[in-house]
């Protein structure tokens, strides 16, 4: 144990994180160096074709250190979105310290100091890097000086690198091994492992990425998942070189990972802990927290056709998802289909471009919605996440909306511009304060249906990239929340319906309106577009006419091809979805779910 | 047999003449500049013609179009001619109608196609504004197609058409109009006025993909349109179809509604389409394929499609909504087991309503605002 090595690499985006870990893979032998490049590029095909994985959530380096003594290192990858910041935190928890990587042309950015303070909060060991210093721009002097000012980290222990020319890697090697804490643990002690991930294997079900902190484990063991009590038999044990390689056994301080009959990775859930069913630990490991999805939305095929090839897609891609979940639902408007919960907006959109590009299906997503707890007349409480079960407003008593805390670190010059941003939002400003020089840390309260469109695009604009954000679930506030719907052709298309606070109603209704005139081919007929609330109208818009629409020759020849083109038309509208009369394409969908007018 | 052959309706014959001087710029249509294979066509095109012998039994119209077939020798046209008669049997009052560009004719010449037996003249005239004739890349000024005109009455024609293009970006409409009277003022039996289109193949088409022609937007395009079916009914034309005027109900183009009718037509030369119950087929749009297949007396022909019963409706009711006699709700009951007027329910009394659309004698027919959107129409059912 004393010679294994449990670290993660964080940086800011395009630091370079990428490449210091492929050149720390090509330096540990793992790979023939003359293979690496091809592999590198390959990496998507290869991950599918034959489960190898070099980018894997955790792969095992062995190294010989300076020392002349044995290494086993293991690197382990992070999630970089805010969507997926529990993910983050559940594979800090099973390191000992981290590279936190600042580039030397860019200095310390947003993300470089969100992401330190997740490892101090692990109490992890940090290796401060600055790479890139093969870049004629590269300003080393400025950047240790922020990583002293801003970082509170120690200039004279940072290794200086470039990833891309190999500078400064067996530097790094060689700091790990001696910088960072070997893992304690006792393998006499009963079995405690931490699940950091979970992926699907087609022949294999479920391969467990665990982290063990005390006990040991190994094929034939029958161990349980302390969070529900499911018991399995570990089938093989191993860790990630280039490809699984089975081991006897994985002892306490040791990455790897375990097939033990899971059948989703659903039932391997992230932060969970595993121990032996006959000898098991008496607490869990910390930390662990049910994954709740935040933000739902309808999946509806565009053609009906499609519905079973969803179902099956679905049930495909859960296999491999455990923070999806859905359930059957249904539209006047687009049919059978399903509804969604995600872990946020980003998720939506890697789930419906993962089903749509995997599965080749053509999907309609609904406007994204929080939770909200409704109280009725008659004392009643119902929680709703689909405005098709809005109830009658005469009914309501009141309704409430999930508050976040929002954290936000920006250099100080865009203090004006993020506080009216989130202020427009409905924001409350709880504080802040400097964490560094010109840089400043933000709190805000802020309703989360505010934040799942596109409040990150925004903020990341407003700051030209330098503003990160996280977020934390608060509690639920009352608010006044109405339900627009969108009536095309004086047909209600419920699929577009809407939740809403009051004050908003008809900014967003005005805004799906314009949306959905500009996306709706004209017609024959004049189709108006309306907002409403409890049928009242409170935005408009109308699609005009065609007046013309033919061509002038029509002899011999033209018939045929003439005819074609109506047929190709023909079937263009039958990709569309049809309310009444009128066509609305899936892109409309699309663009009033997408943008928002501020 | 014979009873059979009775009830037959009679066919449409269309020459295909693949020559031009020069290629006008909107034109997609198949024609080469290699007016010396005009004899080894011609050659070629009486052989196609033995094939065809027996395809139909009696024919009513004969069409010759191109290209330019103003361009071919009389002593080829009277070849032609004479051919036709041999190995066609054609009724007596048979419409003959030939195309011809107003540069290449004389009064001789006219005369002498009147002689080959044509008795009906279409004259590609387009334009009667020099600028926009040039512009069209037409070989002939306004002064040559008046003057055509009257040469056709000279020569003896008594029903003579005028070919006529509106929607020309660099006129207007204002103009277009004082064409137009001036067109009327010569009293042709017939109008053909097609608003200018961007063909793919054509020259135009291409600089319009460049960016090099604006086109006229829809609300102008509608203005034309509108007016100048107003203009010419005002003036006692009937607006017989989208781009078809006629002065009386006798002087309807007979072989252009071979086409809208689905008549049976034999379509001889290259690119040339034929049709009868239920089968189209297609020669090959090149001339020397075409003449190396009749060299080893194969019929030129590139495909063919079979109408299936869908396909036959649709083109029904294209054509029907554009032509001014409409669609009859009877036939369409008993072919296609379809009402129009409750199937899909309302959609025909709004399109009456919104006067698109009028129901007249048991038919549905457009109106002026019906054809203009006759290629929309069909969709709709
Ligand atoms: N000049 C130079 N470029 C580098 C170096 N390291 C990485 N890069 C380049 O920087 C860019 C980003 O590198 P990545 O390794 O993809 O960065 P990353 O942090 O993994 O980026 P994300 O995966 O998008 O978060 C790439 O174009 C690399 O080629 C270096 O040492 N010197
Ligand atoms: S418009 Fe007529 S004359 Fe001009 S190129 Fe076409 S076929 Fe020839």
């Amino acid at each position: 144990m004393v010679n294994i090595r449990n670290f993660g690499i964080i940086a800011h985006i395009d630091h370079g994180k990428s490449t210091l870990a492929d050149r720390l893979i090509e330096r540990t032998g793992v790979i023939d160096p003359r293979l690496f490049k091809d592999q590198i590029l390959d990496t998507m095909d290869l991950e599918r074709e034959r489960g190898i994985t070099i980018k894997s959530q955790a792969i095992r380096l062995p190294y010989k250190a300076q020392n002349n003594k044995e290494y086993e290192l293991n690197l382990i990858d992070t999630p970089g979105h805010v969507d997926f910041s529990y993910e983050v935190s559940r594979a800090l928890a099973a390191c000992e310290g981290v590279l936190l990587l600042v580039d030397a042309s860019q200095g310390v950015e947003a993300q470089t100091i969100a992401n330190l303070y997740l490892a101090m909060e692990h109490d992890l060991a940090i290796i401060p890097i600055i790479n890139k210093i093969d870049l004629p721009s590269a300003d080393i002097d400025r950047v240790l000086n922020q990583i002293d000012s801003e970082l509170g980290l120690d200039p004279d222990e940072t290794i200086l690198c470039s990833a891309k020319e190999g500078i400064g890697i067996s530097e790094i090697l060689e700091a790990i091994v001696n910088r960072l804490p070997s893992p304690k643990g006792d393998d006499h002690n009963p079995l405690s492992a931490l699940i950091f991930d979970a992926q699907y294997d087609s022949f294999r079900g479920t391969i467990i990425f665990s982290r063990i902190f005390n006990g040991q484990v190994k094929a034939g063991d029958e161990i349980k998942l302390m969070s529900n009590n499911a018991r399995y038999t570990a089938e093989e044990v191993g860790y990630f070189r280039l490809k699984r390689i089975k081991c006897p056994s994985l002892s306490s301080g040791e990455v790897g990972y375990i097939i033990a009959g899971v059948k989703t990775v659903s039932d391997a859930r992230i932060g969970d802990t595993i121990t032996l069913a006959r000898h098991p630990v008496e607490n869990t490991l910390p930390g662990f927290r049910e994954v709740k999805p935040v933000v739902f939305s309808s999946i509806y095929p565009v053609s009906t056709e499609d519905y079973e090839d969803l179902i099956i897609a679905l049930e495909k891609y859960k296999l491999n998802d455990a923070a999806l979940v859905y359930e059957k639902d249904s539209s006047a408007a687009l049919g059978l289909g399903f509804r969604c919960g995600f872990l946020g907006l980003l998720h939506l959109e890697i789930v419906q471009e993962r089903l749509e590009r995997e599965y080749d299906l053509s999907l309609i997503m609904t406007v994204p919605t929080v939770q909200y707890f409704i109280f009725s007349k008659t004392g009643k409480k119902i929680t709703i996440d689909n405005p098709a079960l809005y109830p009658d407003p005469l009914t309501i008593e009141k309704i409430e909306e999930p508050f976040i805390k929002a954290i936000i670190i920006i250099p100080d010059q865009y203090m004006g511009a993020v506080m009216k941003l989130c202020l427009d939002r409905r924001g409350i400003n709880t504080g802040y304060h400097y964490i560094g020089s010109g840089r400043l840390e933000m709190t805000f309260e802020l309703p989360l249906a505010e934040v799942i469109y596109d409040f990150y695009d925004k903020l990341k604009s407003i700051t030209q990239g330098y503003g990160s954000f996280d977020y934390e679930i608060l509690d639920y506030r009352e608010s006044d929340i109405v339900k627009v719907d969108i009536l095309i052709n004086a047909e209600k298309v419920d699929a577009l319906s809407q939740l809403v606070h009051a004050d908003r109603a008809r900014d967003r209704a005005l805004h799906a309106c314009e949306k959905l005139k500009e996306e709706i081919p004209r017609q024959m007929f004049k189709i108006p577009i309306q907002g409403t609330i409890s049928n009242k109208v409170i935005a408009r818009a109308t699609i005009s006419p065609f007046r013309k629409d033919v061509l002038a020759k029509c002899y011999g020849g033209d018939i045929s091809r003439k005819r074609k083109l109506l047929e190709k038309q023909k079937k263009g509208k039958k990709r569309m979805k049809m309310v009444g009369s009128v066509g609305i394409p899936q892109k409309a969908f699309l663009a009033v779910l997408k943008t928002e007018s501020d | 047999m014979m009873k059979n052959n009775l009830e037959k309706p009679k066919a449409g014959l269309y020459i295909h003449i693949p020559f031009c001087k020069k290629k006008c710029n909107y034109c997609s249509f198949y024609s080469l500049t290699a007016i010396n294979k005009a004899p080894e066509f011609i050659a070629a095109l009486q052989k196609e013609m033995e094939i065809y012998q027996d395809w139909w039994p009696e024919y009513d119209t004969v069409y010759l179009g191109g290209g330019t077939p103003s361009l071919l020798s009389i002593n080829h046209l009277a070849e032609l001619a004479h051919k036709i008669r041999k190995i066609f049997s054609l009724s007596s009052d048979a419409e003959w109608t030939i195309e011809v560009n107003p540069d290449d004719i004389t009064l001789t010449f006219l005369k002498n196609i009147k002689s080959c037996g044509f008795n009906r003249l279409s004259i590609g005239i387009q334009s009667i504004q020099d600028n926009t004739l040039s512009w069209l890349g037409r070989r002939h000024n306004a002064q040559q197609a008046l003057q055509a005109f009257d040469l056709a009455k000279k020569a003896g024609f008594q029903n003579i058409g005028v070919d006529l293009i509106y929607g020309v970006p660099i006129s207007k409409l204002t103009l277009w109009e004082k064409e137009l009277q001036q067109i009327i003022a010569l009293k042709p039996e017939h109008i053909s006025a097609y608003q200018l289109s961007f063909e793919p193949g054509s020259i135009f088409f291409k600089k319009k993909n460049q960016g090099h022609i604006q086109p006229l937007r829809e609300k102008e395009e509608f203005s034309f349109f509108v007016n100048t079916s107003q203009i010419l009914q005002t003036a006692g034309y009937i607006h017989y179809e989208v781009s078809n005027f006629s002065r009386d109900q006798t002087k309807k183009s007979a072989h252009n509604q071979k086409y809208w009718q689905h008549l049976p037509y034999l379509g001889l030369g290259p690119a040339a389409h034929s049709f009868r119950p239920f089968r189209r087929h297609w020669n090959h749009r090149s001339l020397d394929q075409y003449c190396q297949d009749l060299s080893k007396n194969i019929a030129p022909i590139k495909g063919f499609e079979e109408l299936k019963i869908n396909e036959l409706r649709l083109e029904t009711l294209y054509f029907g909504f554009r032509t001014s006699r409409g669609i009859d709700l009877k036939k369409i009951q008993e072919k296609f087991n379809q009402n129009l007027i409750s199937d899909p329910p309302g959609l025909a009394h709004r399109l009456i309503q919104e006067k698109k659309l009028i129901l007249f004698n048991g038919y549905l027919a457009p109106t002026t605002l019906g054809l203009a959107l006759a290629d929309a129409l069909p969709l709709l059912w």
